[in-house]
């Protein structure tokens, strides 16, 4: 499978109102994404939520701020949806990224599936996350009492911010 | 050749902008942006190892060939949770 999935062709259109996958700035509705992707057959819904904590490397958190290369963010978010449906039997997988000024327990990130079973819901929501991490350019500063600091990479490692 | 150049993270606060635009000879590549750009922009060499490159929103390695018209993005290593270590970072530099 490529993974492509162009914007012109009608099955594909199709494919990403099934699988929507979205940027905002606003909070997200995760109730309201479960009630959009919820049909008849599912009998699992599993929902990933990442949420900005309190602290990081031993300092407390301000809040965060998230940007992101939107075109490429939500290419790479229907990649990564057009690959859970190819490895697991599910129906339907939704994910909204939030970028701009986030405040301590509010949600950056969430990511549904509905799937017949629950087994392959977990699967394919963990898959997705993990993907997400590696390849969606989405990048975060986070603001302490006495500055900021670039996170970079899956081990957090900090980079000061250019004075 | 046309190109525009877009910086994100950390790269944007070191040189400055968010966008760029540059002109370049036929047959440069990505890495030769970089090295344009690293010789105005010393701090961007610390970033050297971990830097990812784009080209009209692919991931692009260093040798990736330019074209008129191109838009190539500075990227940082994606910021995640601590949940995988140090490896996965570089997992995605080979994609």
């Amino acid at each position: 499978m490529t993974g492509q999935v162009s914007c012109n062709d009608d099955d594909d259109a199709m494919t990403e109102e099934k699988n929507p996958c979205r940027l905002t700035r606003e909070t997200i509705d995760t109730r309201a994404l479960v009630s959009e992707l919820l049909q008849g057959g599912a009998g699992a819904v599993v929902t990933f939520e990442g949420v900005v904590r309190n602290n990081s490397g031993g300092r407390a958190t301000k809040f965060l701020e998230y940007e992101g290369y939107e075109p490429m963010a939500l290419a790479k978010m229907r990649e990564i949806a057009a690959e859970v449906v190819e490895k697991y039997p599910i129906d339907r997988i939704g994910m909204t990224h939030r970028l701009g000024h986030l405040d301590i327990g509010e949600a950056s990130i969430v990511i549904v599936v509905t799937s017949a079973h629950r087994k392959p819901a977990f699967e394919a929501c963990h898959y997705a996350i993990d993907r997400l991490k590696k390849i969606v350019p989405i990048w975060k500063k986070e603001f302490f009492e006495d500055g900021a600091v670039w996170v970079e990479g899956e081990s957090g490692r900090q980079m000061a911010v250019a004075p | 050749m046309h190109v525009k150049v877009l910086f994100f993270g950390m790269l944007k606060d070191i040189v400055g902008r968010a966008e760029d635009r540059l002109t370049v000879e036929e047959g440069s590549s990505v890495g030769r942006l970089y090295e344009l750009y690293a010789a105005r922009f010393p701090k961007l060499a610390e970033h050297s190892g971990s830097l990812l490159f784009s080209r009209n929103q692919e991931f692009a390695g260093r040798g990736e060939q330019l074209q008129d018209g191109d838009e190539v993005a500075f990227l940082p290593p994606v910021s995640g949770g601590a949940d995988d270590g140090a490896r996965e970072n570089r997992s995605l530099e080979r994609e």
